[in-house]
Formats: C-alpha cells, sequence, structure tokens
C-alpha cells in the first residue's frame, strides 16, 4: 500500500505555496495580463461610483459651523488682500522676467497636451497618499508626468502604471520630491517635499535669498517631464536660522489635497 | 457552486468598497479593513482547505488595488489565514462572539505587522516607491485600527448571527 509523504494538511498548503508562486510568474510573463485588464474594466465604472458616493458623504459630513465659516471667510478675505497686492508687484516683474522668458520657452520647444483622469480608489495596504487614477499606459500615461487639478496647480506624481490604471504619489506625502522655485526677485530655488501627507515645505533654499510669506511657489522645470511654472502653493511660514545653511518654508496648498476628485495628466 | 461564486463576488465588492470607499473616507474611518473581518469570517465559516483557496483569492484580486509588487499582498493575506486558522483551532474552543471578536483582533496586528516588515524589507532591496511609516505613526495606526475592527467585526457577527445560525456556540474540538 503506498504511503502518503504528507499529510492532508501539508497538501493544501503546498497547493497553495505552488499556486501563489505559479500566479507571481504567469503575472511577470504577462498570461495574467488580459484577465487584470478585463477585471479592472469591469470594475472601474463602480470604483467612480462608489469614489463619488464616498466623497458625497464624507465631504458632506466635515460641513463647518457657523463660527468656523465666519473665521474661514475672515482669514480668506485677508489673502486676497495679499494676493492683490503679490499680484501688483509681479506686473512689475513681468517686464524683467520677459527676456528670461523667451529663454525658457526657446529651451521648453516640446508643447504638452492633457488628460483628465479620475481618482478611483487608494490601497489600503499602504500609509502613503496614493491614489488609484482610471487612465494607464494604454492612454499614454508614464512614470514621473505630473499631475494638476484646477488651473495647473500640482498635486502630484505618477509612481506607477498599469495598462488601464495609474498611481498617483500626492505631492504632500514623504515620498514625494518636486524641484521648485519662489517667485520673488531672485527666483530662489529649492525642493518642494511632502511632509507625512500632511504638509508641504521647502527645503534647500539659499540662506542669501530673501524670502517672504505669500510669494507663490512654482514648478522649476529643471525635472523631466514637469514643466515650469506649475503653481504648487504660497508660502506660510519662513524659518531662516543663521547657523543652518539652508532656509525652509512651509508652503501652503490652494487645492485640499484629501478631496480631489477629477485631475489633469500632462503628457510631454 | 452558487456558495463558490457568491463568495468570490463578496471578494469583489469588499475589495471595491475598501479602495474607493472607506481608504477615502475622512479621520479615523479610513482606518477599518473589512478584508481583514472577512478572512476571520472564512476561518470560522468554512473548513481549512476552502478557507485558505478564497484567502488565496482574496489577496489575488487585492492584488488589483495593491501598491506593492504583484504577489507580497497575497502572500500576507494567505499567511495571515494561515496563523488565524492555527489559533482557531488550537486555542480557541468555540464559535463565539468572544472568539470573533479576539480572531478580527490577531488578524489586524498580523496582517498589518506583515505589511510593516514587507516594506522594510521592499525599502532595502531600493523599491523607490515604498515608503517606510515610521515608528509612531504605525502604533496609532495599528491601535485605531485594530479598535474599529473590533467594533465594526461585532456589528457584523451581532448580524450574521440574526441571519444564520452558523455562529452559535459550537465546540470546535
Amino acid at each position: 500500500m503506498r504511503q502518503k509523504i504528507f499529510n492532508f494538511r501539508i497538501n493544501a498548503y503546498l497547493s497553495i505555496a505552488v499556486a501563489l508562486v505559479l500566479l507571481i510568474f504567469l503575472h511577470w510573463v504577462g498570461v495574467l495580463k488580459p484577465i487584470e485588464d478585463i477585471l479592472i474594466y469591469a470594475i472601474k465604472p463602480v470604483e467612480k461610483l462608489t469614489y463619488r458616493l464616498g466623497l458625497d458623504i464624507f465631504v458632506n459630513q466635515n460641513t463647518l459651523t457657523k463660527e468656523q465659516l465666519d473665521t474661514e471667510n475672515a482669514e480668506l478675505n485677508d489673502k486676497l488682500s495679499d494676493a492683490l497686492i503679490e499680484n501688483a508687484r509681479l506686473r512689475s516683474l513681468v517686464t524683467k522676467s520677459e527676456t528670461l522668458q523667451k529663454e525658457l520657452d526657446f529651451l521648453n520647444q516640446k508643447s504638452y497636451n492633457a488628460i483628465s483622469t479620475q481618482i478611483i480608489g487608494k490601497p489600503s495596504d499602504t500609509t502613503a497618499q496614493i491614489y488609484l487614477l482610471d487612465k494607464g499606459e494604454k492612454d499614454g500615461v508614464k512614470v514621473g508626468l505630473p499631475v494638476i487639478y484646477l488651473d495647473g496647480i500640482l498635486v502630484g506624481k505618477i509612481v506607477g502604471v498599469e495598462n488601464s490604471v495609474a498611481q498617483l504619489l500626492l505631492i504632500n506625502d514623504s515620498q514625494s520630491a518636486v524641484g521648485a522655485q519662489i517667485q520673488n526677485e531672485a527666483s530662489s530655488p529649492g525642493i518642494i517635499v511632502g511632509k507625512l501627507g500632511l504638509a508641504l515645505e521647502m527645503q534647500f533654499i539659499p540662506q542669501t535669498e530673501t524670502v517672504a510669506k505669500g510669494q507663490i511657489v512654482v514648478t522649476s522645470g529643471l525635472e523631466e517631464n514637469i514643466p515650469p511654472g506649475l503653481v504648487i502653493g504660497q508660502i506660510d511660514e519662513v524659518s531662516n536660522k543663521t547657523e543652518e545653511l539652508f532656509q525652509t518654508a512651509t508652503i501652503e496648498s490652494p487645492v485640499p489635497l484629501e478631496r480631489l476628485d477629477v485631475l489633469s495628466i500632462i503628457i510631454p | 457552486m452558487l456558495r463558490n461564486s457568491a463568495l468570490l463576488l463578496t471578494i469583489l465588492i469588499l475589495d471595491i468598497i475598501q479602495a474607493s470607499f472607506i481608504n477615502l473616507a475622512g479621520e479615523n474611518v479610513a482606518y477599518l479593513n473589512i478584508l481583514i473581518i472577512f478572512l476571520v469570517f472564512l476561518v470560522f465559516y468554512l473548513e481549512t482547505v476552502p478557507m485558505l483557496w478564497f484567502a488565496f483569492l482574496t489577496g489575488a484580486i487585492t492584488e488589483l488595488f495593491s501598491f506593492y509588487p504583484f504577489g507580497i499582498v497575497t502572500a500576507i493575506v494567505v499567511t495571515s489565514a494561515i496563523f488565524l486558522s492555527f489559533l482557531f483551532k488550537n486555542f480557541l474552543t468555540n464559535r463565539s462572539l468572544y472568539t470573533f471578536l479576539l480572531l478580527t483582533a490577531a488578524g489586524t496586528i498580523i496582517y498589518n505587522l506583515l505589511i510593516f516588515i514587507s516594506s522594510y524589507i521592499l525599502y532595502w532591496f531600493e523599491d523607490a516607491g515604498i515608503s517606510i511609516v515610521s515608528g509612531n505613526k504605525f502604533w496609532i495606526g495599528l491601535l485605531w485600527q485594530l479598535i474599529i475592527n473590533v467594533i465594526v467585526a461585532l456589528v457584523l457577527f451581532l448580524i450574521a448571527r440574526i441571519i444564520t445560525r452558523r455562529f452559535s456556540i459550537i465546540k470546535t474540538k
């Protein structure tokens, strides 16, 4: 009588292990790709509906009280006044920067297009600020492309692409780093880094540069695929310690990064 | 056949709800991980072999929504299921509410620890897309997830008990 080498339970565990290895192998050689694409294609409309439902429910729950609205209104009025003053000052800078702008235009010969995309979900196995978008490789999306909201406000970059979905890393994630410059007289350079999904900070601003609250920060265009001039935010606070080599500034994004919906991916 | 199809559809629906609804909720609701509670239901409801295969399918479908390299999440889900099954069969004596809640807590801890360990391993293999959670944030998040998962598991268990008599106290040994 033939003896069993392993008992029933160990056979089951071995079968699962073999199935797992096979699953990974079939994925990497591309055999599972049609099945994955079909599943994602079937799921995407449901994900969009579910996301919209969640947005309606959870955004409605986050309504402000009257007192909070009054406070926010007062703050916005102050910001509007500051923005008008800044606008006037920037107009005077336009003339000085025209020559520089022409040089930049000459360097940026390739024009870019933008495709609209929508957030459909968020992986639950990571605490990173990563969202799933409904456009993928077949739509021309590649890793490293910038993602904007409204009129050119940078909200993140593409960090992963499948055939019909992509992964967006928000600009306020700790893994995010974007080359930027401040719209001041010196066009002070720096790096915008995320702080645990809660805030933005501009680092490596030279000590010799004059940086002030309210100045607008834009992309520097030094990174591949990210054009210059995309708005990142406004300086909220400046940290200028003489014992340190560089200044840092806290940046406030003009959009609520945790409540994004329809976005645009810039295709170079 | 009908039961298997229903379970498969349930896995798909739960994954969609988790990725597109729960994970995007504000404040502490986003800590809820409904897939762990589903794993506990599998351990309670199914025998070992079908439970393992459905855990495998749960992991495989969750891969579609995952940021990790393909296979990691499936391995973590299956390992968590094996651990829960071991705990259930060897240390817990009945299918009571307390057993269910204990398994939910244990499943939450083991799942999150495996994710934590995987993120470190992948980080050291220079997978630039993986971020390591800093100490305090991980433990605070785990605590919140424990609380939320146990509360939701309690509610779901009571609902399941009303619907079916399978969750009455039955000795497993």
